[in-house]
Parts: C-alpha cells; sequence; structure tokens
C-alpha cells in the first residue's frame, strides 16, 4: 500500500555532531568554558532526544509524517536503502560509542552524576532498540502512560537530587533528564518488545 | 477481546508486519491486538475486516464478562 503522506527528515546524527565538533574545536583553540558549556548542552539534551526518538524511530500521523534518519527498519531492505541504512547504523553507532565514552569519563573525574545520563544509553542494548514504529493509536496510548510516568520519575529523582547532591544547574538537568529517559525507555519496551 | 486473527493471518501467510503494512499501524500494535492487550478502535476494526473480507464479528468475539445481558 503505497504511503502518500508527506515526509519529512531530522538528522539527530547531524546534531549530535556538529555541537561535539564545536567543543572539541573550542577546547584546542583555549576557550574551556565554551568548550564545556557545550560539552555539557550536547549530553544532556542529546541524549534525551537521541536516545528517545533513535529507539522508537519516531514517525508520527496521520496527515504527515516525520521520520528520523536513525535506527533500523523493522523490515529487511536491500540495495541502496540497505546501504544507507547500514551509513546510519554507523553514524549512530558511532555517536552512541562517544557519548557513552564521554559521559564516562566525565563521571569518573569529577562529575559522578553522570553516570545517569550514562545508564540511558542501555536502551540501545535492548532488543527491538532501533526499530522504526509508526506511533498508531496503541503506540501513542503506551507512550502517554509511559510518558507520564517517567516525568513523575524525573522530578522525583530531580528533587531528591537536589537536596542530597547539591549538583550543579546543570548536572540537575542532565540527572532529570537521564531519569526522564531511562523509564521512558524501560515503559515503552516493556509494552513494545 | 478475542479475535481470530492470528489464524486469519496464518491461512493467508501473513507476518505480523505483513498485515501491519496493510492496516497502516506498527507491527507491535498488530500484536497487542492479537495477544487481547489493547482492543482496536471502530475505524481500525472496520479496517482489519476490509481487510480480510469478512464481518468484524467473524474476527473480534467480545469476552462473556463483557456481554451484558437485558431482562
Amino acid at each position: 500500500m503505497p504511503d502518500e503522506r508527506p515526509q519529512r527528515k531530522i538528522s539527530i546524527n547531524g546534531t549530535a555532531i556538529v555541537l561535539a565538533v564545536a567543543a572539541l574545536v573550542a577546547f584546542v583553540s583555549g576557550a574551556d568554558q565554551a568548550a564545556w558549556a557545550l560539552v555539557w548542552i550536547y549530553l544532556a539534551s542529546v541524549t534525551l532526544v537521541g536516545a528517545l526518538i533513535a529507539w522508537i524511530g519516531l514517525s508520527v500521523g496521520p496527515d504527515s509524517e516525520l521520520k528520523v534518519a536513525l535506527g533500523k527498519e523493522s523490515a529487511p531492505i536491500e540495495g541502496e536503502a540497505g546501504a544507507r541504512r547500514g551509513y546510519r547504523l554507523v553514524v549512530f553507532t558511532a555517536w552512541v560509542v562517544v557519548t557513552a565514552t564521554a559521559l564516562l569519563y566525565l563521571a569518573f573525574n569529577g562529575y559522578p552524576l553522570m553516570l545517569v545520563p550514562a545508564l540511558s544509553l542501555i536502551v540501545f542494548l535492548l532488543p527491538g532498540a532501533g526499530e522504526r514504529l509508526i506511533v498508531d493509536e496503541y503506540i501513542q496510548r503506551v507512550l502517554v502512560r509511559a510518558s507520564s510516568a517517567a516525568h513523575a520519575t524525573g522530578l522525583v529523582a530531580g528533587f531528591l537530587t537536589l537536596v542530597v547532591l547539591r549538583p550543579s544547574a546543570l548536572e540537575l538537568f542532565a540527572v532529570v533528564v537521564a531519569f526522564y529517559v531511562i523509564v521512558l525507555e524501560w515503559a515503552a519496551w516493556r509494552e513494545l518488545r | 477481546m478475542k479475535n481470530r486473527l492470528p489464524v486469519l493471518r496464518a491461512e493467508r501467510g501473513w507476518s505480523q508486519a505483513a498485515l501491519a503494512e496493510r492496516l497502516g499501524v506498527s507491527r507491535q500494535t498488530v500484536n497487542a491486538i492479537e495477544k487481547g492487550r489493547y482492543d482496536p478502535s471502530l475505524p481500525l476494526a472496520f479496517k482489519i475486516a476490509e481487510v480480510f473480507g469478512l464481518a468484524i464479528e467473524d474476527i473480534f468475539e467480545p469476552e462473556p464478562s463483557e456481554v451484558h445481558h437485558a431482562g
């Protein structure tokens, strides 16, 4: 059945790569503060967007279709499309490795809270990770339920972190985002595996 | 709600993914309907019936507790 809905693509990989490269350039040129600011933005924001959207391969309907150029198709694709998917997987994997490495480095060098967003990358080890989904009526219901639990968990985790650990603003943001992502991914994976 | 989707699918040699593509939904949705974890909306139920060329009541059967008898 041909799909006639208009489609758009957003490259999460592209955004992540630009931020990472910008941070690297800033470090090399000695602008440490700017570089670390970019690193925090990269880690906190892209961890959420990339891990969540990449996992569900988000497509929204019914009148428009938004596809994220990440992840793998649920059905095998041959030829040119298969090569493009292989390329996306390579870039995607590289992004995961870079992000995980950066998070772990920070975690063991004075920022232990960065272990929490590092855990959000566990999603890529789960079966079905990266499978594209059509966000239909059932998937919407699953995501809404998972999102409610994730919001509550993120807020509670943020509050406890703030009270107990006295983090910086960006560390707190990274922790809240990470808990949101972890719970959302786990809850959705339970339903959709 | 009970349904005959797995049987009807097998008769036609369709995978869950193939049926999902015909219905314009995700494979997970087809799986959830077959396992009784999710009852489809009315439009989706009509689409399912159309795809199989059957009436809705030939595919879906309410659980006994869902049927309320008058009188």
